[in-house]
């Protein structure tokens, strides 16, 4: 199922990676046509939904096909147009992280996925927006304007990734690229009825991807189809030298597993207090058919209690505050983003103007937050304590998975909120994290794939399991949207 | 707690200014947030806790402190800045 503005358009907008790899290969003409009807839904509805911060000319993108074509590249994404997160560096082309501060900065090299994707035959087609630096549930709290959400332009289409998402949910993009820290990737998924991965943590290079909680960033790729998720996992994951913090796994055959049965019986897990207070009733419904469904193919589903998750939300932003307030310190002023006249003025007079004008709202009160949980004599009762309990709940999540190969939730506790309804709530926005944080914490694979529909609007199911499960999650998955067609 | 006085200690510290009306707002979410985080205290850690920082368990990727072949271009790299001389950015007075 598709909203309004991809289904009003022909069948081609719609097409998976897959499906337009084969036409291509059939009929290599037909990447110009596709090109044409991909621009055609940007043009019509681009100005309502604002996905992109930056959309790159046709003739460029034409330009791209044609070197593409001559050079018969046509590897697994052969002519799909991706859309980039505007938070991972791509040579060329301007990349503002949805802020001020980078308003201006056109980046000297790719990112390592970005250089991944060129290589298997993808085009860049853009640039989305998304909270600035990463920091939001809402995509309201880009610098620029919110990206509204396909299915309901009252509403928003959750964060940071929003940009992302919408614009895959749009068919305005064939894919596209997010980055996770604590939900980013899986939320807007979830409020855009597409599918997002956010990868095992060193799955994916960073290199490239502009820092915000470095110990909780990840890559991964939002798309149509659980296929599509599973090709694009594909391409990006595998040992990158140039991240410190990349796994020597090799890469793995993802699509494989994307088959409409379970390869096994596996044992799945329901932590009780993901689906306790706080979650819709409607949500909830959505949820517990999806169980059924699972366990009509015979796989088993129990209840199962984790008390300390109820620690993840503070513990994360604790965490992912602290690491903020020192990844950022690096916009000086100096080196690139905004700049201010230095002639005769003091370096901490510059470096405070800049920050300043530079940073939005959310963004000045993560660095205070940050500086506040680091600083003598609270260190230890908020970072190291909450670094000990990250540690408590690992070994939780290690031990449920001793014990069953998967779990499930519900992605958000509620439905896609109106514009304006959480954003003046810190509380309220950060709790919408409030199921996908733990496993940012962790370090898992997780997933949110649509389960069902309420008053025409997507539920997410978020499925996640021990690290290197990505190949289950995206069977389960399959499963999850071949009972949803 | 004199929220005020934290405030802007906190911008003093982080060197990030603060415009007079954005104080008002920021010090009320402040206030709901190291509420919300102060939730950790409740638990009672053991002191042999060992904290994670990472939950990356792989060999850390170092390379040979040595040349390492092709790199950036230094001009495209001193592109992103407006005041480069000689090779050089220009920076703010230090003292």
């Amino acid at each position: 199922m598709f909203p309004p503005q991809c289904s009003q358009n022909s069948l081609i907008s719609s097409l998976s990676i897959r499906a337009l790899r084969e036409k291509v290969r059939e009929d290599p003409d037909f990447l110009f046509s596709y090109i044409e009807e991909i621009y055609k839904v940007i043009e019509k509805h681009e100005h309502q939904l604002r996905a992109y911060i930056t959309v790159r000319p046709k003739e460029e993108v034409l330009r791209d096909a044609e070197a593409l074509l001559k050079s018969n590249n046509l590897g697994p994404l052969a002519g799909a147009l991706i859309a980039v997160k505007d938070n991972i560096s791509t040579s060329g082309i301007r990349t503002t992280c949805a802020s001020r501060m980078l308003e201006s900065y056109i980046p000297p090299y790719d990112a390592t996925v970005i250089t991944r994707i060129k290589n298997a035959g993808g085009i860049i087609i853009g640039k989305t927006n998304m909270d600035e630096f990463a920091m939001g549930s809402t995509t309201e709290n880009s610098a620029f304007y919110p990206t509204l959400n396909p299915w309901d332009l009252e509403r928003v289409p959750g964060g940071s990734s929003g940009g992302s998402a919408a614009a895959v949910a749009a068919c305005e993009a064939t894919a596209a690229l997010g980055s996770d820290t604590g939900g980013s990737i899986r939320l807007p998924a979830a409020y855009t009825g597409t599918v997002g991965l956010k990868p095992t943590y060193g799955l994916v290079s960073r290199y490239g991807l502009v820092a915000y909680a470095s110990s909780l960033d990840q890559i991964g790729p939002i798309g149509r189809y659980v296929e599509d998720v599973a090709i694009m996992l594909e391409v990006i994951s595998g040992h990158d030298p140039k991240d410190s913090t990349s796994l020597k796994v090799a890469a793995k055959d993802y699509g494989s597993y994307v088959v409409d049965r379970p390869i096994k019986t596996y044992r799945i897990a329901v932590i009780e207090e993901m689906v306790e207070e706080g979650v819709d009733r409607e949500v909830m419904a959505v949820f517990n058919k999806t169980l059924e469904r699972l366990e009509s193919y015979g796989l088993s589903v129990e209840f199962r209690k984790m008390p300390i998750i109820r620690y993840s939300l503070p513990v994360y932003y604790i965490i992912a505050m602290a690491e903020a307030s020192s990844n950022l310190a690096r916009y000086d002023g100096l080196r690139y983003g905004l700049a201010q006249e230095v002639e005769g003025r003091l370096w901490t007079e510059v470096y405070k103007r800049v920050r300043s004008m530079g940073f939005g709202k959310e963004v000045k009160r993560r660095i205070l937050l940050g500086t506040y949980v680091l600083s003598e004599g609270l260190y230890e009762g908020y970072y190291l304590k909450a670094a000990k309990v990250r540690r408590l709940l690992y070994e939780e999540f290690m031990r449920l998975f001793k014990e069953f190969d998967l779990a499930l939730s519900p992605t958000s506790p509620i439905l896609p909120p109106r514009l304006g309804e959480v954003i003046d709530d810190p509380l309220k926005l950060y709790s919408l994290d409030v199921n996908t944080v733990p496993i940012n914490l962790a370090g898992l694979p997780a997933l949110s794939v649509p389960g069902g529909f309420i008053r025409g609007l997507p539920v997410g199911i978020q499925v996640f399991g021990p690290h290197f499960s990505e190949g289950w999650l995206l069977n389960v998955a399959r499963l999850i949207e071949v009972a949803g067609k | 707690m004199d929220w005020n006085k934290l405030v802007k200690h906190l911008s003093d510290l982080a060197l990030v200014d603060l415009q007079e009306d954005e104080i008002e707002p920021l010090l009320r979410d402040l206030e709901k947030i190291i509420k919300m985080i102060n939730a950790v205290n409740e638990l009672t850690v053991a002191e042999d806790i060992e904290p994670l920082y990472t939950t990356f368990f792989g060999d850390v990727n170092l390379r040979d402190d040595a040349e390492v072949g092709e790199s950036t271009d230094i001009e495209k790299v001193c592109a992103v800045r407006e005041r480069i001389e000689n090779g050089y950015v220009k920076s703010p007075r230090t003292l």
